[in-house]
């Protein structure tokens, strides 16, 4: 099974993109309510408390200014447990909104 | 025995390679980073821009950025590809914004955009839709700096600074626009539309044209006669005027709206910009919402994605859902051109956007909202954009036929200050020539020069579908010479019989100062209709003496969107 963040179940890590802005986010599991996540690093960072086992999302409602390129996924600061992307990074659209992080808790 | 050994070896032997195979877990491929930094260019999206398919348009920048990833990285192992797949995976979270893009239409909901448009556009003061001040049927004494951004139509009628009092219709287009909707390039786009160049970016999507038609102002064209067809008069007459149209060209104006120049990289730009984008929390969290309420009227459709999924159906998803994003990465591979990445993609949006799909009212229901929030969205980015970039300053040309005077060239400069709940300033500024002057005529080229200031206000109902908006203004108008007065050809001297010669000018009214003031409520209605009705004061007219109070009244229709173009935008 693949996305863009696979690490251990219960890890506490953040994600980061590179471009555009982010003004919410929401971690989305599976017949489970929506959670609100805590922004930070310049409004390009969502810290994920605790990683879901199996598959969840991260909601992100992006706000694009003129001129921005496409943003690449990746992880941030890991303060517990193991995370990693994917081999190949997942990436968000310019213009898009929201964009999606998936992620992968084994 | 013998026999059964060598069998027993041979198996052995067989079985071998396949156990180290499997043995160690294969190590993770190094995938070369995917290039997102550089946009795509018009080259590399050429394949997919114009596609016929709406899915193919919606999708296009995430085909053509697998397809660039392919290209520049020949031989690089298919997982690589797994994250530029994901992107055009329709049946997961990840291709829900392409996917409500492309199904838009499908679900018509290109009306709710427009209808959106039209109430966001009710709330902006700044909007100038009919003919000028110095138009013989205006409601307007001065120009506003925002323009229409379509199309839209309006009908005047009452004088401000002329004697001649008329109705005028004004026709007015954003060239851009127009220019979208002819080329089929991305025509309804929400933000960051897709740039088709230099000349669309500064000249295109800035100039606004418009037409103004005096629907009492009567065309005609001379012609000689062959003699009289009745009655005894001894004066032959040798020519005449022949009526050849009920509404004749007053004046052609052609707006260019000068942004205050920003480079978007700057540190001055990214620092206002940051402040301002705050103010779209709002507009953001509800379309992020609502398009989550899509991915879940769209998880009711197998193989989408589905937090309710069986056993059954999730192994079944998770076996066809990989093939048909491999067989993506796979075409990028095989052409280089796109055609056979187009063809899968087709492929895969056809097994999968069923006609349950496309027949679904609650999912439609759902992509509708979404496009609603989005066209809100659209006009609050604009409006955040305008802000971090600084004011707006409008250049106006106006070529101007008035009735019996001669053309003039007017260039007015506009600017707007908004004051938000306070309300809006505009302050006009300009000069008019004439366009031909006569041999032997006694006055220069400058016809005059005036300012003008308006304050607009919403006296009620912000926020609902009818508002209406107070205007005052004030102009002052300075002529160096009176006004001039073309004498028709065939005209004869008052007491005589004597034609006056071919091109006989006179000077009418005085020189000097020309004051108007204004009071205007403009009623504006849902669905981009305004009826301005306005009553002024001037101490003159452009060729008459004495002062002069009059009335104007008004009908005008916005068009916002293509789709209120063609549906009236009312229809859902």
């Amino acid at each position: 099974m693949s996305a863009d963040i696979i690490g251990k179940t219960g890890a506490n890590f953040t994600c980061t993109i590179d471009s555009g802005t982010i003004l919410s986010a929401y971690l989305e599991v599976p017949s489970q309510p929506v959670v609100s996540l805590t922004i930070g690093g310049n409004n390009r960072e969502v810290t994920v408390p605790s990683l879901p086992a199996g598959q969840s999302w991260v909601r992100l409602d992006l706000v694009w200014a003129p001129g921005d390129s496409d943003a690449t996924v990746d992880v941030g600061t890991v303060t517990s447990g193991t995370v990693a992307t994917a081999p190949a990074k997942g990436t968000i659209t310019d213009g898009d909104t929201p964009g999606y992080i998936e992620l992968l808790g084994q | 025995m013998k026999k059964s050994i060598r069998i027993l070896l041979l198996c052995i032997l067989w079985n071998i390679p396949y156990s180290l195979a499997q043995a160690p877990a294969e190590a993770p491929p190094r995938c070369p980073a995917i290039e997102s930094t550089t946009t795509l260019t018009k080259a590399e999206m050429a394949f997919c821009e114009k596609d016929s398919s709406p899915e193919v348009m919606a999708f296009c920048e995430n085909l053509a950025n697998l397809l660039r990833y392919a290209k520049k990285n020949p031989g690089v192992n298919t997982q690589c590809f797994r994250g530029l797949e994901d992107n055009l995976d329709l049946t997961g979270r990840k291709g829900v914004d392409h996917f409500i893009t492309a199904t838009a239409l499908t679900f018509a909901t290109k009306a709710a955009i427009s209808n959106a448009l039209q109430t966001a556009d009710q709330q902006r003061p700044d909007q100038e839709l009919g003919a000028n001040s110095n138009a013989s049927g205006t409601a307007s004494l001065v120009s506003k700096a925002g323009s229409t951004e379509l199309l839209s139509f309006a009908l005047d009628t009452g004088v401000v600074t002329q004697s001649v009092n008329g109705t005028t219709s004004t026709l007015s287009t954003n060239a851009d626009q127009i220019f979208r909707l002819i080329t089929k390039s991305d025509p309804d786009c929400i933000v960051n539309c897709k740039s088709l160049g230099w000349f669309e970016d500064n000249v295109l999507n800035r100039i606004t044209l418009s037409g103004s038609l005096s629907l009492s102002q009567h065309s005609s064209s001379t012609t000689p006669t062959s003699g009289q067809a009745s009655g005894t008069t001894p004066t032959q007459v040798s020519e005449v005027s022949v009526p050849t149209g009920v509404g004749k060209l007053s004046g052609i104006t052609a707006r260019y709206e000068v942004l205050n120049k920003f480079d978007p990289r700057s540190g001055a730009f990214k620092t206002a910009w940051a402040k301002k984008v705050p103010g779209l929390a709002t507009q953001v969290k509800t379309i992020g919402t609502d398009t989550d309420a899509v991915s879940k009227a769209l998880s009711a459709h197998e193989p989408f994605e589905s937090d309710t999924m069986t056993a059954d159906q999730k192994a079944k998803r998770d076996n066809l859902v990989p093939q048909m994003l491999g067989s993506l990465g796979q075409a990028a591979v095989e052409d280089p051109s796109g055609q056979k990445l187009v063809t899968a993609f087709e492929s895969f949006w056809n097994q999968f956007v069923t006609s349950d799909v496309k027949n679904d009212s609650a999912l439609a229901a759902a992509v509708s909202k979404v496009m609603q929030d989005r066209g809100i969205y659209r006009q609050a980015w604009l409006k955040v954009l305008q802000g971090a970039v600084g004011n707006l300053f409008t250049f106006e040309y106006n070529y101007n036929r008035p009735a019996n005077q001669p053309e003039t060239h007017d260039f007015k400069l506009i600017y707007a200050y908004n004051f938000k709940t306070m309300g809006m300033v505009t302050f006009n500024g300009s000069a008019s020539i004439y366009g031909t002057t006569p041999a032997g005529a006694k006055y220069g080229n400058l016809h005059y020069g005036q300012v003008s200031t308006e304050y607009d206000q919403t006296l009620s109902g912000n926020g609902k579908s009818v508002q209406t908006q107070l205007s005052l203004a004030g102009y002052w108008q300075y002529q160096p010479h009176p006004s001039v007065l073309n004498i028709a050809a065939g005209t004869v001297a008052p007491g005589t019989d004597i034609p006056v010669p071919n091109g006989t000018q006179e000077f009418v009214g005085t020189a000097g100062s020309l004051w108007v003031t204004q009071a205007k409520l403009t009623i504006k209605g849902s669905g981009g209709i305004n009826v301005p009705i306005g009553v002024s004061w001037s101490n003159k007219t452009d060729l008459l003496q004495g002062s002069k109070v009059g009335a104007q009244v008004g009908l005008s229709y916005n068009f916002s969107s293509l789709a209120g173009l063609f549906t009236g935008g009312s229809s859902q």
